[in-house]
Parts: structure tokens; sequence; C-alpha cells
């Protein structure tokens, strides 16, 4: 998630592993929990009430310099269960669809689930890849640019994907350096 | 047929000539007999010709109907228990104690059985099914079919009919086919207006003689003597004057439409013809709306005593107007019920329980109808990008836009309420204040309601739309957006002087803003400048940064108006709509991705097929990580800056990000913000742009908080794109550590960080210390 960070962990589980680790060490579970400086879920509301400047959670790093990592906010009043189900029956309508040669229907399908999962970097890739059997370069370079930054730090394939795209769609435009650059990028996630 | 025509009207006159009686000169008779005739088929022929031009033409020019979006039901989605119903509710259906056809509901706590309606969507049809939905107070938990009990994964409702583009004359009309027409309502319609529809040819003597006695009789109108037919004539093509030889041409055009035309056509015609009430400037026409403006429900799904209702209107569409006049409308309606009785079409047993029935009209704006003007003026502004407006008003389009009709109905309310209780606590004059909110999707920019001014319901000035006000602070996000995009020279820490500006502008005023408490800072963090609003840091970073790249930031965001290069533009000094701002404000909710507003989804012909689809788009408007740093901004606004009275007004937990604006002399009051789904802009002023005494934070703010407590929200939750590293930073802006005094963890673009180091340094502090420990 962070670029320092060299593992792709999820922080809570990074930090609950080398916690877990060193819990020979230390012998304490309390002190396990204070180190992660408030990374169980109960802990996070408080965080986001914590109104110092720019509301960043602390996360503990063993380098020199001291790194926060994001922690998304509470949803206490909001929660709610998550639309998976119906997500994943419009995306695979729309896989049906988009094999069937029904690209305009298999558009309308993945618009329709990201009404319902807007930050869904999958989705979005998805429509991507529709797009690009458009033909439809330059949205194609933005719809994957769009999925890249909602994708999860952690998820290297997806983020390839959408860069292997990206490259693709300038190629087609006519955009090598930008196609080169995008490959490169590409590349970096292999 | 013409032929036909022509020799009935011949012979009717030759029988007159006859009658005349001049034996000398029979060449001349024969000769004025042939020129009678002949004059007689040609005036015959143009009104035949009449007949079929406005036939033909006028039974097709059917406005544009305009739905709602539908609403989308699955386990997980955020529909409450009360929304529901309020859905079914704008939808017409029916509450009832067991549900047993299309378009019923019923309830028991938070388990609601519902039987949809069939609906052709423009990505196919949508069944309609019985199915069970569990809703709690936050969200639908589980839908299952009746049928089988399987699990629904997904369904939607068919969407809410919220307006239509009707033509210039004001005739709107929902049309309807001879098969949809109910046989309760043709069957009314023949016992009370024309018993011998089905049998005369247009015309009926017969008729005319016992209406007339039947009314003699009853000692007022019961029976009209015209036929169905002559109604519709007289409808459809001729003025209302009142003649001898307006009747005749009537009972002429009559004989040449039956003629012409089968009964089933003529009923058809009559029945998407006929005048049935008035809304404000708008014309009902026809049973279809009719049957929506009363009963905010399709035609085919009344009852008995329902579609008596509408036959009875027949006779007087404002005399029996069952919402003025109910006790009137009742009589006739129970008169009609009594007819179809009398004439054996439904029993006595029918009828005497019809006739106990209520009149059951629905409230106006129970069905929505017309009652979001702006939002069709802006479905309207946009069609017209792509479609001629006598396409728009006689095609019969289907337009399925992005409205949301509950978010709309909350909107409007938020406005007016809110604005009322202002005036009332600042003892201002009452209806003073005027106001405009947008709401759209976060992500995609779907416009999901559209509030035009307090009296949302009626048409009038969209202050939405047309309202181009200064939009004050508003603008300061795109001066710190700009500079965070320059993060070799700026970060969130950035030092910022807030310091006295004097400049001489190019018409040789002087220019000297200040900050809005007057107050002098000093060097100030650049975020705390945004987060407290100040002026003077604001436009001091502006200068450095140079209009130009501002304006361009203005640009990518969305603003396709001109912008002027003047120093007052830091401060705000750019007019533009709600609807602009709003799309401003997407962009950044999207976390720098512009999706052009957009308040249609797709336009289906006629035949319900495909015309267009208005697809989703992005572009990427700024660098995604430095619109994260600038957000991460505007969180802190309304956690601790200009807008920390949200804090009070919204549901604890809820995460938004938002900016105050007020304009000079506090004329206008804004707010424009967003959570993880929602981006909103609340504008608050007067129509004479006189001074209101409200800040942004006074006026627009309360309106937005409102609004965004009174639906559903996801709390922002931003992501950091890949380039965003954590720093802990001293009150002086220095790499500190966590758990040095002050220091708190700031978002950088990676190698933006500060290179200055404080005293304190990672071994200090508990949070060092306790780092030690798990080494």
């Amino acid at each position: 998630m962070i670029a320092m960070h060299s593992s792709t962990m999820p922080d809570t589980a990074r930090c609950a592993g080398r916690a877990a680790a060193r819990l020979a060490l230390i012998g304490t579970v309390a002190v396990m929990l204070s180190a992660c400086g408030g990374m169980n879920r109960s802990d996070r509301p408080a965080q986001v009430e914590d109104r110092g400047a720019v509301p960043a959670p602390p996360a503990a790093t063993g380098s020199d310099t001291q790194i926060a990592a994001y922690t998304p906010p509470a949803q206490p009043a909001y929660a709610r269960p998550e639309p998976k189900r119906a997500v994943a029956v419009l995306q695979q309508r729309a896989e049906d669809q988009r094999r069937s040669g029904d690209l305009d229907g298999a558009t309308v399908s993945l618009e329709r689930a990201l009404r319902i999962a807007p930050d869904d970097a999958l989705l979005w890739h998805a429509l991507a890849e529709v797009r690009m059997t458009q033909q439809r370069h330059e949205l194609v370079v933005q719809l994957a640019a769009k999925s890249n930054a909602l994708a999860n730090p952690a998820d290297r394939e997806l983020r390839g994907s959408n860069w292997h795209l990206i490259a693709q769609a300038r190629r087609a435009l006519g955009d090598v350096g930008g196609a080169r650059e995008a490959e490169r990028r590409a590349a970096s996630y292999n | 047929m013409a032929s036909r025509k022509k020799t009935r009207g011949g012979r009717r006159r030759k029988a007159r000539k006859g009658r005349a009686g001049n034996r000398s000169g029979w060449r001349v008779i024969l000769g004025l007999l042939v020129l009678v005739v002949l004059l007689g088929g040609a005036y015959s022929l143009y009104l035949a010709k009449t007949v079929r031009v406005k036939f033909e033409g006028k039974r097709w020019a059917v406005p544009a109907q305009i739905f709602a979006r539908p609403l989308e039901l699955y386990a997980g989605a955020d529909v409450s228990g009360a929304q529901l119903k309020e859905e079914l509710r704008f939808l017409g259906y029916r509450e009832v104690a067991s549900v047993s056809g299309p378009a019923q509901w019923s309830q028991q706590g938070g388990r609601f059985t519902i039987q949809t309606r069939e609906f052709v969507f423009w990505d196919g049809a949508e069944p309609g099914q019985a199915v069970v939905v569990r809703a709690s107070a936050t969200g639908v938990d589980s839908i299952r079919r009746m049928r089988d009990r399987r699990e629904v994964d997904l369904m939607r409702l068919e969407p809410a009919l919220v307006g239509s583009i009707y033509p210039a004359h004001n005739e709107d009309r929902v049309l309807v086919q001879r098969a949809e027409l109910p046989d309760h309502l043709v069957n009314g319609l023949l016992a009370v207006e024309d018993r011998r529809f089905f049998e005369h040819a247009g015309v009926d003597l017969r008729s005319v003689g016992r209406a007339l006695w039947a009314n003699l009789r009853a000692g007022k109108t019961v029976q009209g003597g015209s036929t169905l037919t002559q109604q519709l004539v007289k409808n459809f093509i001729l003025t209302p004057e009142r003649s001898l030889w307006r009747k005749a041409n009537e009972a002429l055009m009559a004989l040449i439409v039956d003629a012409r035309y089968s009964k089933d056509e003529i009923l058809e015609a009559y029945a998407n013809e006929i005048f049935l009430g008035q809304d404000g400037e708008r014309a009902i026409h026809g049973f279809g709306l009719g049957a929506y403006f009363y009963f905010a429900r399709p035609l085919a799904e009344l009852r008995l005593h329902e579609a008596a209702l509408l036959v009875a209107l027949v006779r007087g569409a404002s005399y029996y107007n069952p919402r003025r006049n109910p006790e009137r409308a009742l009589q006739r309606r129970n008169l009609v019920i009594e007819q179809m009785s009398a004439q054996g079409f439904i029993t006595q047993e029918e009828a005497a329980q019809a006739q106990q029935q209520p009149l059951g009209v629905s409230a106006r704006g129970a069905s929505l109808g017309q009652r979001v003007p702006a939002f069709v003026d802006l479905v309207r502004r946009q069609l017209r990008r792509d479609y001629r407006e006598e396409d728009l008003t006689s095609e019969g389009l289907r337009i399925f836009t992005t409205l949301d009709p509950w978010v709309q109905q909350k909107a409007a309310a938020a406005l007016d309420k809110r604005l009322t209780r202002i005036e009332t606590a600042r003892g201002l004059e009452k209806g003073s204040l005027q106001g405009a909110l947008v709401v759209a999707a976060a992500q995609n920019g779907e416009v999901q309601a559209l509030v035009g001014g307090r009296e949302a319901d009626l048409p009038g000035f969209n202050r939405a739309l047309d309202a181009i006000r200064p939009i004050g602070s508003l603008i300061k996000p795109a001066v710190y957006l700009t500079a965070l995009s320059n993060p070799d020279r700026y970060t969130l820490s950035t030092p910022i002087e807030d310091k006295p500006v004097d400049m001489k502008l190019p018409g040789g005023q002087r220019w000297q803003p200040h900050n809005y408490d007057r107050k002098l800072y000093g060097e100030v963090a650049l975020h705390e400048a945004l987060a407290r609003s100040l002026n003077l840091a604001t436009v001091n970073l502006g200068l450095q940064l140079g209009l130009k790249p501002v304006i361009a930031t203005l640009h990518a965001l969305g603003v396709n108006r001109d912008i002027d290069a003047f120093p007052s533009l830091l401060l705000g000094a750019l007019s533009l709509s709600p609807l602009d701002v709003a799309q401003i404000y997407q962009s950044l909710a999207a976390g720098g991705f512009r999706s052009p507003l957009r308040a249609i989804r797709a336009v289906l012909d006629a035949g319900q097929q495909p015309l267009q689809r208005y697809p989703l788009t992005v572009t990427e408007a700024a660098d995604p990580a430095a619109v994260f740093l600038l957000n991460r901004n505007l969180v802190e606004v309304a956690e601790s800056g200009t807008a920390a009275a949200l804090r009070k007004l919204l549901p604890g937990g809820l995460q938004v990000a938002g900016k105050t604006g007020t304009t000079n002399d506090l004329r206008d009051s804004w707010f424009a913000g967003f959570s993880a789904d929602r981006v909103a802009v609340a504008w608050v002023g007067r129509d004479d742009n006189a001074p209101t005494g409200l800040t942004g934070a006074q006026g627009a703010l309360p309106v937005w908080a409102d609004l965004m407590r009174s639906i559903d929200n996801l709390s922002l939750q931003l992501t950091p794109p890949s380039e965003i590293e954590y720093h802990w930073v001293d009150r002086s802006g220095r790499l500190s550590a966590q758990g040095c005094e002050g220091a708190v963890a700031f978002p950088y673009i990676a190698g933006s960080q500060p290179a200055q180091r404080s005293d304190c340094t990672d071994q200090q502090g508990l949070g060092g210390f306790l780092r030690d420990l798990l080494k």
C-alpha cells in the first residue's frame, strides 16, 4: 500500500503477523495490541474522531521514517451487507454477454453493477476490457486508470492488467511513447 | 369511404332542391344539381381529407414519457422499509391484506410481500413477480420469490413516470391502445354517453331523441345526444363555437369518421383524446394519463368505481373535478355506475358495492407526475442536444432518467423546511430566502435530484440551472488542488503566508481583500489555510501559482464557462450555477475522475426499441494523488474547519468532505460536499440578490446537512493512491516521529515529505519505546 513497504500484506495482517512473531519475546498480548496502534476494528471510530489535522491513522513500521498506513473510517451507523451477490450476478451476465458478442449489453450490465458497487476496481477494469473490444481506446485509458485508482495496492495482478490495457489502447491511439511507458509499468507488476 | 360520403351528402341536397319545386327549367335544375353534387362532393372530400390528416396525424402525437430510475432491490441494498413503502406509493401499488395480482403489496413489520408489474427496460424486460422482501431501518436483508421461496439475487421495480415533454399547446397524454381499455371503462362510456355506439353510423338520431326524453324526465342533463364519434370529432377537429353550421359539419364528419375507421379505432382515438382535467398549464388528455393524474396508476389497474369516475369526467372535467368538487364528482360517478347496472353491464350488487367506495383520488403529487419540473427541465435541455423538439413532443419516446424520486423528495423537503426555520429564527420575511439543491452520484455523475427552488413542485425559475452566482470560497479547493499538483513545491504542511494583499488592478483600482474575521494569521500550514478558509493565505498562494494554472484546474474539473483572469477569481469572483458547482465537486468526489453530470440513461422509441444510450464515461481531471490530499483536507474542513457545524447536524460516524462559500455582503450562501456515494451542492440566496445575512455555514450548510441526514450515505473512505505515503510531522512542519509531542501523520506524495527533521527522533516517546520492544 505504501510505496516504502515491500510487503504486499494488508496492514492489519502484517501487523498481527509481525507481532505474533515477537509474541514469545514480549510475552504479553497487551503490548502487541498497543503497538498495533488501534488497528483492531473496535478502535477505529476513535481514530476517525481524532481531529488534530488531516485525519490519518498511525501505524507502526520498523524503518527510521514513521509512516502511517491508511485505515478506512469506521461505518458504525451505516453498516449494510455487501451487495456481493447482486454484483456477481451482473458481472456474470456481462461476461456472458461479452462472450456472445453483445458488447452493448455487457456495457449496460457493468454500468448497472457499478451503480451498486461504484468503488469496485474489478468492475471498472471489466468495463475497460469491453470498451477495448469496442475500440473505444480513449475511454479505455481512463477506465483503466480509474480502476487503478481504486484498486487495492496489494492487487498487483489487477494493476498490471490495467497498465496492459492502457498500453494497448495508447498504442492503438498512436501514442507509442505512452504505450511503452505503460508497458514498463505493467511489467513492474509481473 | 369518401365516395360513400359523397353520395349521402349529394342525396340530401338533391332532396332539398327537389322540394323547391321549379319545374320549368329542368335543364337548369339538372345543371344546378350536378353543381351541388359536385360542390357537396368536393366539400365532403375536403372534410374527409381533414379527418384523415387530423385523425391519423394527431392521434400519434404522443409526448415523450419521462421515467425515474428504477429501484434496484437486492440483499444489501440501502433501501429501508420506509423508503420501500414510499417507492411503492410513487408507483401506485395498492396496499392490500393479501396480495393477489400485479401492483399490490402487503406488510407485516419488516416483511413486505410485493407483486411487481412487468416492464420493458432498455436492456430487456423485467418480468412481473411476487416476492417477499425483508427490509430493516438500514436496508434490504433478503428477497425471496413467493412461488418457490428461492432467493432473488437482484430485481428492479419499474420506474415511476415522473413527467412528459408535451407540445407547446400544453396537451399531455399517455397513449393507450384499444386492447388496454378496461371493460368497465368502455361499458361506462356506452352506458352514459352512447348506447348504440357499435350499431350507429356515427350519428344516432334515436339516441338524440332518447337523450332529450331522459333529460326532460330527469329535469337535468343525464344523457348526451352526441355519439362518441361526434364527441371525438368535436374535441378533435372543430373549434368550440356553437352554431347549426358547426353541428351539421360535426355530424357530417362523424359520418365520415365512422365510415372511414373501425369502431375500435374510433374508441381508441376517443380514449386518447378526451379532455379530463387541467393541471396548471397542462391539459390532461385521454384516459391513460387521466388514470395517472387521478389515481397514480396505469389505466389497466383501475377498479370499477375508479373507471366510472373517469367516465363521469367526460361530461365536464372541471365541473366534476373530484379534487375540487368531490361531492358533485361522487354523485356523477354513482350515476354512471347506476346506468351501467340499469343497462346490464354490471349486477346490482356490483353497482351497490362500487357506489359505496370513496372517490379514491390520489393526493396531487402522489405519483410525482409533473412534480419535478426542475429535473424535467434538465432532461429537456440534455435531450435538446440530440433530438428535435417536435420529436420529443410527438414521437412517444420513453426517456429513462437518473432521477431518484426518494432523494428528490427529501431534497425538496430539506430546502424548504430549513429555509423556513432560518427565516423564523432570524425574523426574516417569510419566503424571502430562495435556494437550490443538486444531488449526484459521486462516482458516475448521475443526477439523482434537482431542486430549483422552494416550491419544488411548481414550474418556474430553475435556480439549480439558471441562478448563476459568484461561488465565493467554493473556488478555493481548485486553488489548493493546483498547488498540491506540484508536490515539489507544495504539500499539506507547506507554510503559506497569511499576510495583507494590496494590488493595483489593470483598471487602476486597488484590491485589498481581507480575511472574513479581518485578522491576520501570519505563517499557516497549507491545510490549515483551506480548513479555515483564509482569504489572504489563499490569495498569496494563488498569486504564487499564477491565475492560469488555477483556471486550467477549474476547466479540468468541469467548468465550461469562460473564466476571467482577475486576482479576485482566487476568492470566488466566478459566477456558476449550482449544477456547474456540482460538476466540479463530482470530479473531486470521484478521486479526480470527472464524469459529466448526466440526467438520462437511455431513450427508447415508441416500439420499445433502444434509440440511444448515455454511457458512463470518466476523464482523469487531476492527479488522483493530489486529489486525495485535497480531499483529506476537505474532510478536515468538515471535521474542524469552517464546516465543523456539520458534526452536530450529521449522524455520528458519517465522514464527509466539503467546503463552505460566502459572497460579498452575504448575498450567496453555498455549501458543496460529498460522502462516499453522493455529491451535493446547496445554494441559498435571494432572487433580488439582496444580502441574506447568512454565511455559507449558516444557510446552505444546514440545508445540505438536512438533506444528507435524511437519505442514506456511505461514510467517505478515501483510498490513498499508491504514490501516497504517511509521515509524522511536528507543528513546525519538520519530520518527526510517532509519539513526539504534537506529531501528526500527514499524507504526502512520495518524495515530497519535508526534508528537515525535528529534534524528536524515533527513539523518543511512547511509540518509539514500544517499537524498540517489538524489534
